[in-house]
């Protein structure tokens, strides 16, 4: 265990040595990174996908007679090996055929996809919170004026905040060429403002986000593999 | 032919996807289609492998000097491809172990470490972009700051915990949210342009 340990360590001390400059150290990190997730991706797709999805089915289907599943499993390989004409001069316009089918469908998917979750879902949580209760709800601003706290004033204001920022946004976006429309020129400010409230929360999100990773491997390196080899040598 | 046909494809498969999502006789047809799909794009690996190949051969054809890093990416490739080739049809054997090995102790520590190295990289690029210039800028820097002290508050410092998860549930939400609707908006409709054929820049050039 010592020695893979050791490996992970001294990778890891690779990678970071880019802090000083650009060294043989990191290249050497940099190209086993990209041979192993190479390897590592031709294992999944043979093993996932061609023998899970192509071979073993394939052979299943043979077996119970189930011929239709058979053509159907053989025409999408058959469109799949069209791929491979990218690699002649004259046949590479085959290649084609299965990015189109690709492309296509998937840009099928999406659309339904694409609305469902992307719009109607964001426009649904614009509209109600997800007990279903409005984001417009006048009778929380009057419970705040009721029993004033930090919490009644949360409750009160989110919703309506929330909103408007979703209103401002769009417009903003939607209306980025100049224009003089007062509603338009009115948004203009309080959107910037959500804007970069929300860009520079995702960039601390985020930031701590690699800060936590790189505390992850400092942890692994003191608390993991340091005791296991003062524990080695100490025997 | 050459064009034509890749189109009508298009049209024909872009139309399937989304039948198989919103006409209930066909959902069951959903798995099969997702299955051709996995299927198809598989062999496109073949493509990039090749692709990387030839990259790399380039290099070591042409004597460059950092032709050894070259070797090491093939050799890792090819090592990790048997390892792994082997180990899945002998299952509990040491290649499989030391395929896992490989994937736990080579590849996992190698990513965590990249994207670690992000960290201090995203933290010079943002001291330049939020010198508090504007007063947009200094909101930016601000909101930043906030959720970064947010993320490790105690004691006292509690505070910055509580405006981040504000910050998180309201503004970020809410500049989140439209910039997810346009984007919604946007993949439809590039969508719609590719099924009906409009757009074609994925055929690539030439005849």
């Amino acid at each position: 265990m010592l020695f893979w340990y050791t490996v992970a360590v001294l990778l890891s001390l690779a990678i970071f040595s880019f802090l000083w400059k650009d060294n043989p150290l990191y290249k050497f990190a940099e190209h086993l990174f990209v041979g192993t997730m190479v390897g590592y991706t031709i294992v999944m797709v043979f093993s996932q996908i061609i023998m899970r999805k192509i071979v073993d089915p394939i052979t299943l289907a043979v077996h119970n007679h189930q011929y239709l599943n058979l053509i159907s499993l053989i025409i999408a390989t058959l469109i799949g090996l069209l791929y491979l004409s990218r690699f002649s001069q004259k046949a590479q316009w085959v290649s084609r055929y299965p990015i189109s089918i690709t492309v296509g469908f998937w840009s099928g998917y999406a659309i339904v996809t694409s609305f469902k979750t992307n719009i109607l879902t964001q426009v649904r949580g614009t509209v109600v919170d997800d007990m279903g209760a409005p984001l417009l709800n006048g009778e929380l601003l009057g419970d705040f004026i009721k029993s004033p706290s930090w919490s009644s004033l949360d409750l009160a204001v989110s919703g309506p905040l929330l909103v408007f920022g979703v209103i401002v946004v769009l417009i903003y976006f939607f209306f980025s060429i100049k224009n003089e429309n007062p509603m338009v020129r009115f948004a203009n400010k309080p959107a910037l403002l959500y804007l970069m409230l929300g860009f520079g929360a995702s960039f601390g999100y985020t930031f701590m986000g690699r800060i936590s990773l790189f505390i992850g491997r400092m942890n692994f390196i003191f608390n993991e593999w340091w005791p296991l080899l003062k524990q080695t040598i100490g025997g | 032919m050459k064009r034509t046909l890749p189109l009508a494809l298009a049209f024909i498969f872009g139309l399937i996807g989304i039948a198989v999502q919103i006409v209930p006789a066909l959902k069951g047809f959903l798995n099969t289609m997702l299955d051709w799909m996995a299927i198809i794009g598989s062999f496109a690996l073949a493509l990039g492998v090749s692709s990387l190949t030839r990259h790399h051969m380039t290099k070591i054809r042409r004597k460059h000097k950092d032709m050894f890093f070259s070797y090491v990416t093939f050799v890792t490739m090819l090592f990790m491809m048997i390892i792994g080739l082997i180990g899945y049809f002998q299952p509990e054997s040491l290649y499989q172990r030391l395929f896992g090995n490989m994937y736990n102790y080579v590849r996992v520590p190698l990513d965590a470490s990249m994207f670690a190295l992000l960290a201090f990289f995203i933290t010079s690029a943002a001291y330049r972009a939020f010198r508090a210039r504007t007063w947009l800028a200094t909101v930016l820097l601000v909101a930043g700051v906030v959720v970064m002290m947010g993320r490790v508050a105690f004691g006292p410092f509690m505070i910055f915990n509580d405006i981040t998860a504000w910050l998180m549930k309201v503004p970020t939400t809410a500049a989140m949210r439209g910039l997810t609707i346009g984007i919604g908006l946007g993949i439809v409709a590039t969508s719609i342009k590719i099924v009906l054929g409009i757009e074609r820049s994925y055929l690539g050039g030439g005849e």
